[in-house]
């Protein structure tokens, strides 16, 4: 009889690497084998705009063809890139030819890790807290108000909050700068002008992240907070007549933590496919914007390389909350 | 004859009396419903209006005005750079985007009926396979994806667009979906039914459907709202698309793409507006029927 923690790990391990593979597998599959060819589409597209010989697109396509392995087998094409993956090589991009993917990918990814992470944890603190304060004056009138302004605000699609900040903020207040993610007049570098930059510029993108993102987590921490006062341990708690705070933060908060915190482990994983369309509005020079330039100019391995990255963020992030969730609370004993 | 056309009849009618029932229980779903309908009239009624205000030419006629006017009493929200009336585009971006919203949502609904309800019922090996497929392309970035498979799109309309957002916009809707059914599938009275000799359809369409309805409803709206937001924030990434395909986010980013966001409020406000309004609207009808048929949530919710 095999340890059940081992045994745990083991399969969660498995059903990690199988999910990546075939989500991995189904979008390299899609990408080849859907009638259409984009790669003329694109030229012909070049063509109409530009004026060209056909000849001339011709030799083109064949040579981007060639650069890009594109001309042998399908399967060939599959176990060149399931090996190279492996290596840890995403192949040559487009964009920055001959740079390949996963060099552009890490020069990148710090922005976006950095922008997202950071506003995406802003929100979920501030949000834990709303929310857990609405709660605990649940029926009050700062409860509904708060309630009321949450349920709409954590509908609206963010980019119409981006939109928004830029336009009030950024172009009629002045206040922020709405495009790129440092001035062009500071050296890139640990100093403070440069920092003093970053964060300016970084405002109203992660503004308009926090802004709808914080009030999903005051509507959830709000409805966990008053299931949790329902409890009878509470009732308890009252009636021994422990202090109102001791209530709030031991018995109420710590219990309220523990799926917010899985929750946001989770949400965590999406920063990745989040980044496109705030990276794209105020020009953030992350993976995302990454993902946007290479569509403009169909570069095939830098938009499989963001698939790659996204699908891997997504998956591990859930593995780790699944590995974690155990340690953290002694009800969730694996195997028992 | 007259047995089966009063049954025809209560099928028909069937949907209108949930929606009648709902209204009538619900405020939130009560607002929602209304301002969706609003919504929905202005889109039905947008061609005859536009037939109407310019006089049976296209909203999409370049050039009928001079470019950049300011609003006056026959053009509400002035023009665009080429020329358009930007209230008729106004409109007609209302009746494109919610008829992308609904083209796709309905696809995604009826692919996550499907799923969802073999997985739910048949559990076991079918479950397990389907879930996995559920799965594996839930982690896959809906929206890059659906933005990157317009490059083979040779040409970019409504059916098309709604096509390739509403193929991968069911994996969420499923998986509502399948935990419903096998919360509906333990309950004592479909082990009766099952012993007085329905079969698995009758089950499922008799006993199941109705009690996952509410929940059909919420994924449906879910749907549609995923897919709406999928093609603004695509048409907001990619600019200015095809010119011709005015749908609402076009219309935020004509407006931004233009330098109008500085100068020309009414251009940019009105879109966005509505905008806001369509997915609050759908988002009360989620909540509503959520709470309704879900009265721990209303205790909890209670606003």
């Amino acid at each position: 009889m095999m340890n059940p923690v081992i045994k745990y790990v083991i399969v969660r391990f498995t059903t990690y690497i199988i999910t990546l593979a075939v989500a991995l597998t189904f979008v390299w599959w899609m990408f080849h084998l859907l009638p259409g060819d984009p790669l003329v589409l694109f030229f012909k597209s070049i063509i109409l705009k530009y004026g060209s010989q056909s000849q001339a697109y011709a030799h083109a396509i064949n040579v981007y063809r060639e650069a890009f392995g594109l001309d042998k087998p399908l399967l060939e094409q599959y176990i060149t890139f399931l090996t190279e993956l492996l290596k840890g090589n995403l192949g040559p991009s487009l964009i920055g030819f001959p740079t390949p993917v996963q060099e552009l990918l890490r020069r990148r990814l710090p922005w976006t890790i950095g922008l997202l992470t950071i506003s995406t944890l802003l929100a979920w603190i501030m949000g834990i807290i709303l929310g857990a304060l609405v709660g605990w004056k649940q029926g009050t009138k700062f409860d509904k108000i708060v309630s009321v302004l949450a349920m709409g605000m954590s509908q609206i699609p963010f980019y119409i909050f981006a939109v928004l900040g830029a336009l009030f903020l950024g172009y009629f207040l002045n206040l922020f700068p709405t495009s790129g993610a440092y001035s062009l007049r500071v050296t890139p570098g640990f100093n403070l002008d440069f920092i003093i930059s970053v964060i300016q510029h970084g405002t109203l993108p992660a503004l308009s992240i926090v802004l709808t993102s914080m009030f999903g987590w005051v509507i959830s921490q709000r409805s966990l907070i008053i299931s949790i006062l329902g409890e009878d341990y509470l009732q308890f708690a009252e009636a021994k007549g422990l202090k109102k705070s001791r209530i709030f933060f031991t018995y109420t908060m710590r219990n309220s933590l523990l799926p917010q915190i899985t929750a946001l482990g989770i949400g965590l994983g999406f920063i990745m496919s989040g980044s496109v369309i705030v990276e794209a509005i105020f020009n953030y020079p992350g993976v995302g914007r990454l993902f946007s330039e290479a569509y403009f100019v169909l570069d095939y391995n830098s938009i499989m390389g963001f698939f790659i990255l996204s699908i891997f963020t997504v998956l591990t992030a859930n593995l780790i909350v699944d590995l974690l969730l155990p340690l953290i609370d002694p009800r969730i004993r694996v195997g028992g | 004859m007259e047995a089966k056309r009063i049954k025809i009849k209560k099928i028909l009618l069937y949907p209108f009396k949930v929606i009648i029932s709902i209204a009538r229980m619900n405020l939130k779903t009560k607002i929602g419903i209304s301002l969706l309908a609003i919504f929905i009239a202005i889109s039905l009624l947008e061609p005859a209006i536009n037939y109407y205000r310019l006089n049976g030419k296209s909203p999409l006629e370049i050039g009928e005005h001079s470019g950049y006017l300011l609003p006056s009493y026959s053009l509400p929200l002035g023009t665009d750079p080429y020329g358009r009336d930007m209230f008729a585009l106004l409109l007609m971006g209302t009746r494109y985007t919610l008829t992308i919203g609904f083209v796709a949502g309905i696809i995604d609904i009826l692919i996550a009926l499907t799923i969802g309800f073999l997985a739910g019922y048949k559990g076991g090996l079918v479950d397990h396979a389907l879930r996995s497929i559920t799965d594996a392309l839930l982690v896959i970035p809906t929206w890059p994806l659906v933005i990157f498979l317009t490059l083979y799109l040779k040409q970019m309309d409504i059916l098309s667009l709604s096509l390739i957002i509403g193929i991968f916009g069911w994996p969420g809707v499923t998986r509502l979906l399948r935990s419903q059914v096998l919360s509906v599938k333990e309950r004592p009275y479909i082990e009766l039914a099952k012993l007085s000799g329905e079969n698995d359809l009758e089950v499922i369409f008799k006993e199941i459907a109705p009690n996952v309805l509410p929940y059909i409803g919420v994924g449906f709206a879910e749907a549609i709202l995923a897919a709406m937001m999928i093609e603004t924030g695509f048409r907001m990434l990619i600019g200015v698309g095809p010119i011709n395909l005015v749908t609402l986010g076009y219309l935020v980013k004509l407006a931004i793409s233009q330098g109008f966001l500085t100068t020309r409020l009414y251009a940019i406000i009105p879109p966005i507006l509505f905008l806001v309004l369509i997915f609050v609207s759908l988002n009360l009808i989620n909540i509503g029927l959520d709470e309704a048929y879900n009265p721990r949530l209303k205790k909890i919710t209670g606003i």
